[in-house]
């Protein structure tokens, strides 16, 4: 963020009421041009009612939303959604099924004159490799080709924005893991800034440069899928992106912490000497090693194909999860060993 | 595939050919009119072509016109507002809509001739206020082509607004919100992208209305309208020319046709439309001020005209004005409710077969004379009447000579002169209410809950008994009583089918008002629009629990 970029969208301390409830609960938000964003986090978070507030469906209970430094909605006004230009692909696709591909792509071409909006469709067409489908009608289309209809239909008016509603969500996971990385690489060479709402990390994680984790109407964090990861910020990001486990820990110094898997170091600390906190561990820092001091013993396993899940009982009993090499078979209730191999140290009190 | 079960009942291999036999019986009076049709040549018949038709023509044509707009300018506007606004009253605006499906044209062209003319409430408050006497002032006159489409709109409305409604509900308001983000204001969205999606639904529930307005015989009859129905009837017993009226009804046929043309070739992609997936969301646009009111008053209107004034004239004339003979009025209602239920238990266990027949027979032919048995609706009264009367006479001749010929006495027209023909016309016109009924309940017991069953050990028998009957009982109920209120309502094929001397609820009050008693008629009427209300509240109940689902 500090590459001197422009900013496209800002979203200031932004409310959202439904009657007493509050959807958004002050939020802000700055989007650079070209960048792509997910908006990660579990129903009800409030992300959806973000991105529909930004289109324009939403009236906000108060902030400001302001697009390339022109006020959309606050401070008593309120663009109407089509004089945003803001493009949107809905969730459940919502072509026109009374139009054929190539009406519906030029739906949004209305005040183009003809000739430019036809060369324009056939561009888009060609862009997702559907030259020759624009007679087609929309039943005659594959789920995944419907998708991307969907998206060049939004992305045609050249809006200044384009915004993804869970447009993946219908698609099954095979087709979802192919057409997210090349609709994310298609909009990146085309310039075009996003926003994706998602409820899937890997979808999140394939598709966007910055994650924005949200809950209770407020983004938690946002920073680039690795930091999420690895460094998140809050209890909640730890354990709602990725796997992993807290276990009980007390502060030594700025540098280590001790624990029932002995004393840990990695990265600074900034709580108190002393200080009672939980360390939180994921699967990929467990390594499986029978040589090592600390025992446990399994409780249950899920195979994976390329590795093992195992869920290890600790002596205190606490219970943490460990990844173990594909080969490394062993049974419920068999006695293993494990060591740390942590960098970065996570810990939240 | 053949079904799991026909492999255990094909001893029944009749069921196959009750299909066939159910397919004929709707295509007898059809035939029977044709074949009468091309006695050519009466005099009376080139008369009528040179005099009456032309007339016929285009009072039918201008009369669905008129009709068709408006049920179109009533029905989908409250069915959208309904479907996807919020304003006060949408709650019970919503069911209340229905309430004039439970309206027969005839009956609220009875009530409104009484509200509306000389003597009646509003002229005589008109001319209290005033002081004008006869003659001084004009007043619109109901009973006329333009009164017949009022009245047809008021009580015909309901069928285009419970077909747009279920469009509008299923495409929610996506198809808005996506046309909005494309760049197109509200008004732009709803002419270019809501309306557009949800066109084959209308234009089935229009051909309906449609359909309707053709087979309609008492409101233009009593109106003074001279349409096809009201021209097969004067022909038909006026100048006792049976060839001439079965070729009008021809012609009448050749609307029918087209309509239902029309209708199936406005829903030719629609199976293929893609369905919306409800995404949890469903928003609605919050109609606030006046405009929440004014989407209110529309949606008010149509109820208060349709339904509540009618029915709050009749209740007054029956409670206050009318003189009941209560012995023969409930030798009537009797009359009306054994004949309603033997029509209604004959059409729906005709209908329960035809349906197992297509499940347990798959095949081409089947589907197709299913398919073709369920085409009744589509005929006006008057078309079934004569298109029965005809062969089930010829069989009365030949059974009396046949008779005679065995030295025994004539038994008389003991199908043609009866009730059984009565119940024939009604099995021909209700078979498709029932059959729809029937068939979308059967369809809910999936083929894998027999095979289960059968899985578990259990037998055919057993299947139906266990399974299906429990699961297919509300449906049938539903069918039962559907049919049961259409026949109590019908009245041109009773009028011209019935055994002489006895009459029903609808045939009394048409009698009446054509003797202009209307206070008289009210009580018969009111009774008809009271059951009538029935499967009016079952469908809403229906409704609401597809609603819930979406």
């Amino acid at each position: 963020m500090t590459k001197q970029q422009t900013t496209l969208l800002e979203v200031k301390d932004l409310q959202v009421n439904y009657g007493p409830r509050q959807a958004l609960a002050g939020l802000d938000l700055n989007l650079e041009e070209g960048q792509l964003l997910c908006l990660l986090g579990p129903s009800g978070c409030g992300k959806s009612t973000l991105l529909r507030a930004i289109a324009g469906f939403q009236n906000v209970s108060g902030g400001q939303i302001r697009l390339a430094q022109q006020l959309l909605s606050g401070d008593g006004v309120n663009i109407a959604p089509e004089q945003r230009q803001i493009g949107m692909v809905f969730q459940d696709i919502a072509l026109f099924p009374h139009l054929n591909v190539r009406d519906n792509i030029a739906f949004g071409l209305h005040k183009w004159s003809t000739k430019e909006a036809q060369q324009r469709v056939e561009y888009l067409l060609s862009m997702v490799d559907l030259t020759g489908f624009g007679d087609r009608y929309p039943y005659e289309l594959s789920g995944g080709q419907q998708q991307r209809v969907a998206l060049i239909r939004a992305i045609a008016p050249k809006g200044k924005l384009l915004l993804l509603d869970e447009p993946f969500s219908g698609l099954d996971a095979a087709l979802r893991e192919e057409l997210v990385p090349q609709i994310a690489t298609l909009l990146k060479r085309e310039g075009i800034t996003g926003i994706l709402v998602s409820h899937d990390q890997k979808e999140a994680f394939a598709f966007a440069d910055q994650i924005a984790v949200m809950n209770h109407g407020k983004i938690e964090q946002i920073t680039s899928a690795y930091e999420i990861y690895h460094k998140p910020t809050s209890r909640f990001v730890a354990d709602f992106v990725g796997e992993g486990d807290f276990i009980a820990g007390q502060i030594l110094d700025n540098q280590q912490v001790s624990c029932v898997l002995g004393n840990i170091s990695g990265g600074e600390l900034h709580h108190e000497t002393g200080c009672k906190v939980d360390v939180f561990v994921r699967p990929d820092d467990i390594l499986h090693d029978d040589s090592s001091s600390i025992k446990g013993h399994i409780v249950s396993k899920r195979f994976r194909g390329t590795h093992f899940l195992y869920r290890i009982a600790l002596a205190n009993g606490e219970q943490v999860a460990c990844f173990a090499d594909s080969h490394h078979d062993h049974d419920i209730g068999e006695d293993i060993g494990i060591k740390l191999n942590m960098e970065h140290l996570l810990t939240f009190r | 595939m053949r079904h799991l079960l026909s492999s255990s009942i094909s001893y029944l291999p009749s069921l196959k050919w009750v299909a066939l036999a159910g397919a004929v019986m709707v295509l007898l009076p059809i035939v029977a009119v044709l074949q009468q049709a091309t006695f050519v040549g009466t005099d009376l018949w080139l008369h009528i072509w040179q005099t009456v038709l032309p007339d016929y023509v285009s009072n039918s044509l201008l009369l669905m016109l008129g009709v068709g707009a408006g049920v179109l300018l009533v029905g989908v506007p409250a069915a959208w507002l309904t479907a996807t606004c919020q304003f006060p009253g949408r709650r019970w605006l919503d069911w209340a809509l229905l309430l004039p499906l439970a309206m027969p044209a005839y009956i609220i062209a009875y009530t409104y001739t009484g509200i509306l003319d000389y003597a009646g409430p509003v002229q005589s408050a008109l001319r209290d206020v005033t002081g004008w006497g006869y003659g001084d002032y004009w007043f619109w006159q109901v009973r006329s082509l333009t009164g017949a489409m009022l009245m047809m709109v008021l009580v015909l409305y309901p069928y285009v607004y419970l077909t747009a409604r279920a469009a509008f509900l299923e495409q929610s308001t996506v198809g808005m919100d996506v046309a909005r983000s494309l760049g197109y204001g509200r008004w732009q969205a709803w002419f270019k992208v809501v309306i557009p999606m949800a066109r084959p639904a209308i234009i089935a529930g229009l051909t309906l209305a449609l359909m309707e307005t053709l087979a309609d015989y008492g409101t233009v009859q009593y109106f003074g309208v001279t349409t096809f129905t009201t021209g097969i009837f004067r022909t038909f017993y006026g100048l006792g020319d049976t060839a001439g009226a079965a070729q009008l009804a021809a012609v009448l046929l050749l609307f029918v046709v087209t309509l239902i043309m029309v209708e199936r070739w406005s829903r030719r992609r629609q199976a293929y439309h893609v369905k919306a997936q409800s995404s949890g969301g469903f928003t609605t646009i919050k109609l606030v001020g006046w405009r929440g009111w004014l989407a209110s008053f529309v949606c008010l209107i149509p109820v208060v005209l349709g339904f509540v004034i009618p029915a709050l004239q009749l209740l007054w004339w029956t409670v206050f004005e009318a003189h009941v003979q209560w012995a023969s009025f409930w030798q009537l209602a009797w009359n009306t409710f054994y004949l309603s239920a033997m029509a209604a238990i004959l059409a729906v266990c005709l209908a329960l077969l035809l349906a197992y027949a297509k499940r347990f027979y798959p095949q081409q032919s089947v589907r197709y004379a299913v398919n073709l048995a369920g085409m009744g609706y589509a005929l006006p009264g008057t078309i079934i009447a004569i298109g029965v009367m005809l062969p089930l006479a010829w069989l009365d001749h030949r059974l009396n000579d046949a008779f005679v010929w065995l030295g025994w006495a004539s038994p008389g027209l003991i199908l043609s002169g009866s009730l059984v023909v009565l119940l024939l016309a009604y099995c021909v016109r209700f078979l498709a209410v029932a059959l729809g009924g029937i068939q979308s309940g059967l369809g809910q017991v999936s083929p894998s809950l027999d095979e289960s069953a059968k899985g578990m050990g259990r037998n055919a028998w057993d299947v139906l008994r266990l399974i299906h009957v429990p699961l297919m009982r509300s449906s049938v109920l539903t069918a039962l009583l559907v049919v049961f209120v259409d026949v109590l309502k019908e009245l041109p094929a009773t009028l011209m089918l019935r055994p002489f001397d006895f009459n029903t609820l609808a045939v009394k009050a048409y009698e009446l008002a054509a003797d202009e008693q209307l206070v008289e008629a009210a009580p018969a009427s009111l009774m008809i629009v009271v059951v009538g209300l029935i499967p009016v509240l079952i469908l809403n109940k229906a409704i609401n629990r597809r609603r819930q689902r979406i």
